[in-house]
């Protein structure tokens, strides 16, 4: 084995793992590689099977598919749609989500009331709601945003409960002990220590919302995600349904990335409370 | 009359969550503390003496008895008891700035003045150069500093420590008891310190309280033959600091074994 200098060694340490040799390198191994793997057993599945290329297209196929939709105009349109419809849903899911798993996970009595209800609904699934939700608003984007909203309303829930019960108990009293009132417990303590939990019910809810907007949008829409994927199948294009997977995929990626991850960066992860 | 804490007659009475058992945990506990004074409680483990402090900073209320700070009865927690606890309690998402500016925030001082303070005792606890650390950060001694500091910023009437140094090493518990002491005499606050170490009370009270076994009561009050000024590490050789250190360790130790003999005994 080589022997290093201690100041190469203090370099490696510093950036870590010191196996890969620069951040672009990195970024491209764990970021693109997985989805270059995934590429790779497509074509193979194609070249060993053969399938009818109107059943399973190559990637080239969809890849042209992708760029006719950038430019008839489509790709921006729908996924725009789809994207304030999710903006839409999040805004109304999260901020009642968590104000009422506070008020569980802070009070017996409200507890004990609300969440025999709660989980009595969340055992229904959005797609299930949708008829009632089409009589009730119509063929309307309120409708899919209100189906969008309902899955993922109940893992903030859920996820904010125990957050608020994991807090240590000791945090509370030391705030106590230096005169602080219920809201400061709540405002300093409670709700910075539940983070961590509403983050991770967000994430899980994320993925119901975009099942119960691409369900809503397949049956409500004339535009969006959905709709695109739905109507593709009328005319058996199975090019554009992959094509529009992809999108979906790429777009949940998206949001992971340059929302919910920095935001995680900025709190839990900055405290201490996750760790890589 | 009496002194600035005031215990009258508490008796603790609880009942345990999980086998519905209910413990006697406090008996009769009478005592005063001077303001100024730096007093110690010791006794066997499950004696008491955590639900004592926790009954003084107002954070439980006793089953009977009264517990008076400057005249004035106990009925719920205040900035005039400011506690430091044995968990690591600082708030993880608050810096070590901000933590200790935390109580001064809640009691709505100003900025400038809150700084000022903040600096104060960052400089007299040792925490220069790790204000805008995050606790995660930090050794377990240096949360336990900035622990001491939060509650010290307040500047409250009484500063009740619950086992602080427990949780740490050898090492690092003998130096921060030896910089509390040191710190005290700067300060005017009164100061209640529970520990089960018979050393660190030994030299960190001015007196020191035995809790028995339990049900705790006071078993006895005895007195520091060495002034609080003339204390340091080296007090542990001088032959009237032993003997008074080898007094309190075999009075709380008959207890441990009276206490050790009854559970054997009951089976």
């Amino acid at each position: 084995m080589a022997s290093i200098s201690l100041a190469e060694a203090i370099r490696k340490a510093r950036r870590g793992e010191g196996d890969i040799a620069t951040p672009v390198v990195g970024f491209l191994v764990y970021n693109v590689g997985p989805y270059i793997a995934l590429l790779m057993i497509w074509e193979g599945v194609r070249i060993l099977f053969r399938p009818d290329p109107r059943f399973l297209p190559d990637v080239w196929r969809v890849a042209a598919q992708l760029m006719d939709l950038l430019k008839n105009g489509i790709l921006i349109d729908y996924l725009s749609r789809s994207l304030v419809r999710i903006s839409l849903a999040a805004g109304l899911a999260i901020p009642v989500g968590v104000l009422i798993g506070l008020g569980i996970g802070l009070n017996a009595t409200i507890a004990s009331f609300l969440l025999p209800i709660i989980r009595f609904f969340n055992s229904i699934p959005a797609i299930a709601w949708l008829p009632l939700f089409i009589i009730w608003l119509g063929f309307k984007d309120q409708t899919i945003i209100l189906d969008a909203s309902y899955g993922l309303f109940f893992p903030v829930v859920f996820n904010t409960i125990v957050g608020v019960q994991t807090v240590p108990k000791v945090f509370r009293d030391a705030v106590r002990t230096m005169g602080g009132t219920w809201w400061h417990i709540v405002a300093d303590v409670v709700l910075p220590g539940a983070l961590p939990a509403v983050l991770t019910g967000i994430r899980t809810g994320f993925a119901y919302a975009w099942r119960g907007l691409i369900a809503a949008e397949m049956i409500v829409a004339a535009n969006g995600l959905g709709y695109l994927i739905f109507k593709a199948q009328s005319m058996l294009l199975a090019d554009r349904i992959i094509a529009g997977m992809i999108l979906i995929g790429v777009t949940w990626a998206f949001l992971d990335y340059f929302i919910l991850q920095p935001l995680e960066e900025a709190t839990v992860r900055r405290w201490g409370l996750m760790q890589r | 009359m009496g002194g600035q804490i005031s215990v009258r007659g508490v008796t603790h009475v609880y009942t345990n969550r999980y086998t519905q058992e209910t413990v006697l945990a406090l008996e009769e506990i009478s005592f005063e503390v001077e303001q100024g004074e730096f007093v110690c409680i010791i006794g066997p483990s499950g004696c008491g003496k955590s639900t004592l402090l926790y009954l003084i900073a107002g954070l439980m209320r006793p089953s009977m008895g009264e517990i008076l700070v400057d005249g004035r009865p106990v009925t719920g927690p205040g900035p005039d008891r400011g506690m430091v606890f044995q968990e690591f309690a600082i708030l993880p998402w608050r810096t070590v700035w901000r933590n200790i500016s935390h109580g001064l925030e809640i009691q709505g001082i100003p900025k400038e003045k809150r700084d000022e303070i903040v600096r104060h005792y960052i400089r007299l606890i040792g925490l220069e150069g790790f204000e805008n650390k995050y606790p995660y950060e930090l050794s377990g001694g240096m949360k336990q500093r900035v622990a001491l500091a939060r509650t010290l910023a307040c500047n409250p009437k009484v500063v009740l420590m619950d086992e602080p140094f427990a949780a740490l090493d050898v090492q690092t518990r003998i130096t921060l008891r030896t910089e509390l002491l040191k710190i005290s005499l700067q300060l005017s606050n009164t100061i209640l310190f529970v520990t089960h170490s018979v050393d660190e009370a030994a030299l960190l009270g001015d007196r020191v309280i035995v809790l028995t076994r339990r049900p705790g009561r006071v078993k006895e009050i005895v007195g520091n033959p060495i002034p609080r000024a003339a204390r340091d590490e080296h007090t542990m050789e001088n032959p009237a600091f032993i003997e008074y250190r080898n007094h309190l360790f075999y009075s709380v130790r008959s207890e441990v074994q009276v206490a050790e003999h009854e559970a054997l005994v009951r089976g």
